[in-house]
């Protein structure tokens, strides 16, 4: 082979493309809210902080020596742990050794499924309600599979599906259908009728295997009790992945740790794909939320309540507070906040506000004043099938400009070519603590943006 | 309910066989392990502390999906002065669920599916490099490295005419599992030079041992070289440095082309990485070579004394004094060490040696579940031979190194098995008289 002159050698290389860049959805509002000095309620990461025994547990694992690779799928004592825990809600035994992978978080979990259940090319569908968490959209891109969507819509007071919409959807192609109760971003809990419904319905398509995004169960408002798990219904248990996140349950986002429970048929495809992708979890974490299980709902933490009543309780009075606020501002903010039965999240009806919203959100994706030698924010350039600018996304710049608040438009929690995307909802965060809410909604009001 | 029928893809080779063998072998016989490659001793007491301290300041969210500010600003710094670059800890470091997780994101980020794409690799190596591959639907080429009066080589001839336009990438394992070897400055010169006409190939150097070396040996980093930092993604492993590989964190560093869609796929994958243990990574890298953790010895010369210790305890122990005869060879660097045992052969119980059912069962005791590899003349190969019975009547466990190649490679050679040096002096001597005595 001749030698070349490296100076003049162009590189050229083909890399491939498995998955769409959807971090620009992220970071226009994460861009926007340094610029204009947000206060944030768009992120799902909780204000509030891991027990206090979780932490020593953590610190108490490590001089115990559990610092280095353990068994791929969970340390024996956690996985054990969790099959008592869980064996309990799903009604059955569970075999912690077949039955049970623990995973770098929920989200990997729902990665190292959709790989491994999904035949790359085949057009096989991923069944979802929408609007739904975006990142469905990229575990179902890199498996090779073919996203769908059936529409959850607000009527008579609550979110609801169509029975009928819902079966026409599913046919021979369908894989999975991917269920996330507690639901985000709308709150939603599938209740004991919905998912009797889902279930006969679902047993017209027996081929069909169910993943059940579990991780805000235990997150539940108006003294509900935890979402049923769809696991738990019938047979359903055969053919259903159960996922739950430590994450969440333990007010820790960052530390990383989820687990699955799911048939040995089903849970050995998902293993040989976290053999491949994170092989083992973090070891100390695993060890300290198995001690730390039976205390969050058993030991008093704060004003006597445990640690998990009190994220309940902490979380529904920052949703109660957002719903009164904004109804008390409805002359001026004519927005109408939707009741979440759970999660971090609360969704609030934005359509009456299109007249109140500046012309310059509404017009183009040049709504910004740029200052001298300032240029724009990273921006979302999307577009409503009729050629609008989404409404949602035109309130949250307002928002998040004049205000200095950060919401996140619903509109990015449907599939950008779904044809039920609708762009007249907003998503905020009940995750943050009442004071920091509280100094949002100052801002939200129209007071002065400084703290 | 009718019976579902579910049709599942065959992304990868379900390898998990291989090393489930060797831990039903330890249990079964209850075995000292001089197999897995991880270390014994626990962190050091300044990283323990930054991870509490981490956890208390509130580092317990979601963080940045690269990487966290304060980590990948001290891995910008640190690995900057190793590779003389100057280094942006925004856009040229990716942090992932550990090093493991960042290979298999660079693999599955640069290698297009199904399309002929190469990856050439070392052999021995480590074998997930295989497994990892395939999933990433690339296509494994091996090259050979040979031993020589002790030492490694690679043969220059065979690189070059390894090279060809359906070359992708070159994963380069230096500071080498299992040989321990670390390339020489020649080596790296005359490597780089070859792909110089190659300019499309990518480099995935895995450094991952490259604190560990011995006898004084400088490491050099193929991304220090010239100008091979544009077309090098140099990954490091922490959990290695300092005696956490359960805690799962790595990164690596490179050019923005090549990081930006690692972190796509990783961003996709786990969203971030562990929040409060890369806080105290990023607080306690800095502290790693500082004089004075043992007597003068910073914590990484501490380290590399101890496994030295270990490797020389051994190397003596399996050369003069030992029933069988081994040839223990030299190793430069990382947690292992090799023995060639090709002269064991007529020692070893035919049992072993003739089929893969070499267990004498209890009463009502099931066989184990074992690898049933061949060599390509049929015969059982004559490491995992010679590691079953050392498991079995000896009682400590070793890897065979014919594990280390692809089993329809052509360099394939089953007279090494591997020992580890990173258990500690303690278990190594404990490991080492069991293999002596004979144990009944």
């Amino acid at each position: 082979m001749e030698s070349q002159d490296n100076q003049e050698t162009k590189v050229q290389r083909k890399y491939p493309h498995r998955i769409d860049d959807n971090v620009a959805i992220w970071t226009e509002f994460r861009e926007l809210g340094d610029r204009y000095s947000c206060l944030s309620l768009g992120e799902g990461a909780p204000g509030g902080n891991p027990p206090d025994f979780l932490k020593d547990f953590m610190i108490k694992a490590i001089d115990e020596g559990y610092n280095q690779y353990q068994r791929i799928f969970g340390i024996p004592e956690f996985v054990n742990k969790i099959a008592d825990v869980y064996g309990e809600k799903l009604k059955r035994q569970i075999n912690p050794m077949t039955e049970i992978m623990v995973t770098a978080g929920a989200n990997s979990a729902l990665n190292s499924y959709i790989i491994g259940l999904i035949n790359p090319r085949e057009g096989e569908e991923v069944l979802v309600f929408e609007p739904c968490f975006p990142q469905y959209q990229d575990h179902i891109q890199m498996a090779e599979g073919v996203y769908k969507a059936v529409p959850l819509e607000w009527k008579e007071n609550r979110w609801t599906f169509d029975p009928e919409v819902l079966r026409k959807s599913l046919n021979d192609k369908t894989k999975i259908f991917l269920l996330n109760n507690a639901h985000n971003p709308t709150g939603k809990l599938f209740n004991r009728e919905d998912l009797q419904i889902l279930t006969d319905i679902l047993n017209e398509f027996p081929h069909v295997i169910v993943i059940s995004d579990d991780v805000y169960e235990f997150l539940t408002f108006d003294d509900q009790q935890s979402s049923i798990l769809f696991a738990s219904i019938g047979n359903n248990f055969e053919k259903t992945v159960s996922i739950f996140s430590g994450g969440k349950l333990f007010q820790a986002t960052g530390w990383k740790v989820g687990w699955s429970i799911a048939p040995n048929e089903i849970l050995s495809k998902a293993a040989i794909i976290q053999c491949c992708t994170t092989y083992c979890i973090n070891a100390p974490a695993q060890i300290a939320m198995s001690r730390s299980f039976d205390l969050i709902e058993t030991m008093p933490y704060t004003e006597g309540r445990t640690f998990v009543q009190n994220m309940k309780k902490e979380f529904q009075d920052v949703r109660d507070f957002f719903i009164s606020q904004f109804n008390s501002i409805s002359q001026e903010l004519p927005v109408v906040p939707l009741p979440s039965e759970s999660g971090y999240f609360l969704m609030i009806d934005i359509t009456n506000c299109k007249k109140i919203i500046p012309e310059r959100y509404l017009k183009s994706h040049d709504f910004e004043e740029l200052k001298e030698g300032q240029s724009a924010v990273s921006r979302n350039i999307v577009y409503m099938p009729d050629g609008s600018v989404p409404l949602d996304l035109a309130f949250c710049r307002w928002m998040a400009v004049e205000k200095g608040v950060i919401m996140m438009p619903a509109s990015l929690f449907y599939h950008k070519e779904s044809p039920i995307r609708d762009d007249k909802y907003v998503r905020i965060g009940i995750c943050k603590g009442l004071d920091h809410s509280r100094k949002a909604f100052d801002r939200i009001k129209g007071k002065q943006k400084m703290d | 309910m009718e019976q579902a029928q579910h049709s599942f893809p065959h992304r990868v080779d379900d390898n998990t066989a291989v090393w489930a063998e060797f831990k039903d072998l330890t249990e079964r016989y209850s075995c000292i392990s001089l197999g897995e490659g991880a270390p014994a001793a626990n962190p050091p007491q300044f990283l323990v502390d930054e991870l509490m301290k981490a956890i208390q300041e509130g580092h317990n969210q979601y963080s940045r999906t690269f990487g966290h500010p304060i980590l990948v600003q001290s891995v910008a710094e640190y690995y900057g002065k190793k590779l003389g670059q100057e280094i942006n800890p925004l856009t040229q470091v990716i942090v992932s669920a550990g090093a493991y997780n960042v290979i298999v994101n660079a693999l599955l980020a640069l290698i297009r599916p199904n399309e002929g794409e190469e990856v050439l690799v070392f052999e021995p190596g480590w074998p997930c490099y295989i497994d990892l591959v395939q999933f990433a639907g690339g296509i494994y080429r091996p090259l050979c490295l040979q031993q020589k009066d002790g030492k490694w080589h690679f043969d220059a001839e065979q690189f070059k005419n390894s090279l060809n336009n359906n070359t992708k990438l070159f994963i380069f394992n230096n500071a080498q599992n299992p040989t321990g070897k670390i390339f020489t400055r020649e080596e790296l010169d005359e490597m780089s030079k070859i792909l110089e006409n190659y300019p499309n190939v990518i480099v995935l150097s895995d450094d991952v041992y490259e604190f560990l070396t011995y006898d004084g040996t400088q490491f050099t980093g193929f991304a220090s070289i010239g100008d091979n930092f544009k077309k090098t993604l140099s990954i490091y492993c922490p959990g290695k440095m300092m005696c956490a590989t359960g805690w799962q964190v790595g990164w690596a560093v490179g050019p923005e082309k090549l990081i930006k869609p690692v972190s796509l796929i990783s961003t996709t994958q786990i969203y971030c990485a562990n929040t409060p243990v890369q806080v105290a990574y990023g607080r306690a890298l800095p502290q790693v070579d500082k004089p004075g953790y043992k007597g003068e010895l910073s914590f990484v010369e501490h380290i590399r004394q101890e496994f030295q210790e270990v490797r020389d305890y051994m190397f003596k122990e399996l050369s003069e004094g030992f029933d069988l005869p081994v040839e223990p060879l030299r190793s430069e660097s990382g947690y292992f060490i090799l023995l060639d045992i090709s002269k064991c052969k007529e020692l070893i119980p035919e049992r072993y040696l003739k089929s893969h059912q070499f267990e004498e069962l209890k009463e009502g005791q099931d066989p184990l579940k074992v690898n049933e590899v061949f060599m390509s003349d049929g015969s059982v190969p004559l490491d995992l031979a010679f590691c079953r019975w050392i498991a079995v009547e000896r009682g400590v466990i070793m890897m065979p190194c014919s594990l280390f190649y692809h089993k329809e490679s052509p360099y394939r050679l089953d007279q090494h098995v591997r020992l580890v040096i990173c258990k500690g002096l303690d278990h190594s001597i404990k490991a080492i008289e069991r293999l002596k005595s004979k144990r009944q």
